[in-house]
């Protein structure tokens, strides 16, 4: 049974990519295990290196919170997501006016093209 | 010119629900020009579901007649009008609920869910 | 038997939705039993229908005639009766709810076992599932709208089944002013269609159509209010609200009712327009909203640190997709040569995500249902760790978020790399926009992964228990059929995708099922 399908411009088969996956995976697991290894349990090398200080018991004080992922994106798109959030501002009204405004673009397009 | 005058007469009442659904901030109001818009739809569709010399759309009381009134518009006119009663008996039971909760019924006060 | 299908298919949830307060005053478990018993009869009827459509059969179905194939009675040159009418894409859609109904039923029995007022609930989702059902199956414009209008109005009401949440109710009431003017223009379109034509039905309006303004201006209301309903981008700030208040087992269902929104939309621009000229405009229309609508839904979506609000956003970024696919191919729909080219590529990449988003998209509701289930918080802020203590929805998790990011070999690759190997041709900006969206689709769900599932377990995380039997069967149903699409994908594309692009090329064959006197 023939898994590809095909675009008109190429081909895209799964299973042969499974197969291409595996073999790149078995040269990588290959060239770790000529790697050094001297990892050994129960050492200090078990240990996490909180700079220096005292690593907290709690999780939630190690964590980075998911608003604080993707900082510095925000940051350099600042002006898209003030727009933005300006879009969102939650008030049905404006919402209101945004799909009557889409509906009048469309009709309007219509009649011009 | 009287031909057109139930359509100018439609399209004023929407213009004007249209207006208030974008300009007004008090929901109840919101709630008033949906109903207005709903009823002017309906005009609309009772207005147009008429056809001038139509037969009743019962087969065997047609007879000759082959212009035909369907009869799913008239129905369906109906149903909107279920419809747009439901919907509006169950916006004013959210609106009383939006008052206990946030306690105002200003349309622009209303914004936890943004962003 | 067969041959009744069609009103089978709709029978069952209205059945069901009217029977439910009876069945649960009858106990818990007779409950579960009966919701769980007429999802799957529905689900069952579905596959029955796809598997006679997909063969290329359309089915018609009379309501209320001596003869449940008879379309035009006494001879008459329009049908004057409702008629419902499903060919291959209709059967592919109706599969896709009632799968995600049943999923969201297998989910919704251990999730919402702690409430009461189940027997509103039960009845509000069958109502949603006929809804949804009746939108795909009808061959009817103003049944189209009826359909509509028993959606919207149950998702209303499960929107604000947690009447005591303020958000609850913010969302149902904002989802239900828009909608409302939504379906009344819709109301407004249709009968101003019938006005002009004298006819409702799709495949008799179809056979008439002319080109003039008042053609051009009925588009215009149907893609506006369609496009709406399905959330592309200038009016889809409804979506996440509804999306993230729901009950996660009606959101699953929820994104394949918007799909049936899609539906329609492509029903009224392939079936009802066809190549009229006002379809040239409406193609770049639905590329443009398409563009807007994934780029700003993924924009939006990578910002988001409520787990629902940001998968929400993602919908609206998936249905981009779809609309740039079937715009791409209403585009070249009255050229056969571009069509063949690359248009009908195109269409069958936009079916093949559409079946794939309504997998992957309900499966991802479902686990972020799950992890607020096990952790009472939607905030990602408040979670870490999950990996340890839920290991099923974590690989679960893994498998949607690989697919909807278009990671191969999943099935949200094969989908989307149709769509890019055919939009190319019409402008390169078009896959470059849609690679920089899943780019990011995959950067958010990243952001998902890390901070909910990995890292330090939390001490106030330390109760959280892998949840109910259940819940993992829904989401294993979805992640199984994910699975299988995934690696053999040639199943799907040729077998399903096919049948139902032809299906809307096809006008002449639609109108033939209703007028050429089919007994």
């Amino acid at each position: 049974m023939s898994n590809t399908i095909f675009s008109g411009f190429g081909y895209w088969n799964a299973l042969i990519w499974l197969f291409f996956f595996g073999v790149s995976a078995a040269f990588a697991f290959y060239f770790i295990s000529h790697g050094r290894n001297d990892y050994r349990k129960g050492t200090p090398q078990d240990e996490i290196y909180y700079s220096g200080n005292a690593v907290p018991q709690d999780g939630a004080d190690v964590s980075v919170p998911a608003s604080a992922v993707y900082w510095g994106f925000k940051r350099a798109c600042a002006p898209l997501y003030a727009w933005l959030d300006k879009l969102h501002s939650g008030n049905g009204a404006d919402y209101m006016g945004y799909f009557l405004l889409t509906f009048a673009i469309i009709s309007l397009l219509m009649l011009i093209f | 010119m009287t031909g057109n005058m139930i359509f100018t007469v439609i399209a004023l009442l929407m213009l004007i629900s249209l207006v208030a659904l974008v300009t007004q901030k008090n929901l109840i109001k919101i709630c008033i020009a949906l109903s207005i818009l709903g009823a002017s739809v309906n005009f609309l569709l009772v207005a147009l579901g008429y056809r001038s010399g139509g037969a009743v759309p019962i087969h065997y009381l047609a007879g000759d007649n082959k212009v035909m009134v369907l009869p799913t518009p008239q129905c369906l006119t109906l149903t909107a009008i279920v419809i747009a009663l439901a919907t509006t008996a169950l916006m004013y039971s959210l609106i009383v609920m939006i008052y206990k909760h946030y306690g105002t019924i200003e349309i622009d006060k209303i914004r936890r869910l943004r962003g | 038997m067969n041959q009744h299908l069609p009103a089978l298919l709709l029978a069952l949830p209205i059945g069901g939705a009217f029977l439910a307060p009876l069945a649960c005053s009858l106990g818990k478990k007779l409950r579960n039993i009966f919701y769980l018993t007429v999802s799957l009869l529905t689900l069952i009827c579905a596959v029955m229908i796809f598997l006679e459509t997909s063969a290329g059969k359309i089915l018609v179905y009379v309501m209320g005639a001596e003869n449940f194939a008879l379309t035009l009675p006494s001879g008459m040159a329009f049908p004057v009766r409702i008629i419902l009418e499903m060919d291959a894409f209709s059967g592919l859609m109706v599969l896709c709810v009632a799968i995600a109904s049943f999923a969201g039923a297998l989910f919704s029995v251990n999730y919402m076992d702690k409430f009461s007022g189940l027997k509103r609930f039960i009845s509000l989702y069958f109502l949603l599932v006929l809804g949804a059902l009746g939108m795909c199956a009808t061959g009817d414009l103003f049944n189209f709208f009826v359909f509509v209008e028993i959606s919207s109005i149950a998702s209303y009401g499960l929107a604000a089944f947690w009447r005591d949440k303020p958000e609850s109710i913010e969302a149902s009431f904002k989802y239900m002013m828009l909608s409302q003017v939504g379906a009344l223009l819709l109301l407004v379109a249709v009968g101003t269609l019938y006005g002009k034509y004298n006819a409702i039905n799709i495949g008799a309006l179809a056979s008439m159509l002319q080109t003039g303004v008042l053609e051009k201006i009925v588009l215009a209301m149907f893609i506006a209010i369609l496009a709406f309903k399905c959330g592309a981008f200038p009016m889809h700030a409804w979506l996440p609200d509804v999306y993230s208040e729901a009950p996660s087992g009606v959101t699953c269902l929820l994104v394949s009712v918007s799909q049936a929104s899609f539906y329609g939309l492509m029903r009224i621009c392939f079936t009802l327009y066809g190549t009229n000229p006002a379809n040239v405009t409406a193609a770049w229309i639905l590329i443009t909203l398409g563009c807007a609508s994934m780029f700003f839904g993924v924009m939006m979506a990578v910002i988001q640190h409520d787990v629902k609000r940001l998968m929400g956003y993602h919908s609206i970024s998936q249905v981009g997709y779809m609309l740039l696919a079937m715009g791409v191919g209403l585009y070249t729909l009255s050229d056969a040569v571009l069509l063949a080219e690359y248009g009908f590529t195109a269409m069958k990449g936009g079916i093949f995500h559409l079946f794939n988003y309504s997998m992957f998209k309900g499966l991802l509701f479902l686990t972020a249902g799950a992890l607020y289930y096990a952790t009472g918080t939607r905030d990602l802020d408040k979670m870490g760790g999950l990996a340890r203590s839920m290991p099923w929805t974590t690989v679960m998790f893994m498998i949607g978020a690989a697919a909807i990011s278009g990671l191969p070999p999943f099935s949200g690759f094969a989908s989307k790399w149709l769509i890019y190997e055919s939009s190319f041709a019409i402008h390169p900006i078009l896959p470059v926009v849609a690679l920089l969206t899943s780019i990011l689709t995959l950067a958010s769900f990243v952001k998902v992964f890390q901070t909910a599932f990995l890292g330090a377990s939390k001490i106030s995380l330390a109760p959280v228990r892998e949840v109910p039997v259940g819940m993992l069967c829904g989401m294993g149903l979805l992640s199984i059929l994910i699975l299988f699409v995934s690696f053999f994908p040639n199943i799907f594309v040729s077998g399903v995708a096919d049948p139902s692009a032809s299906g809307l090329i096809d006008q002449a064959g639609y109108i033939n099922a209703v007028l050429g006197g089919v007994k």
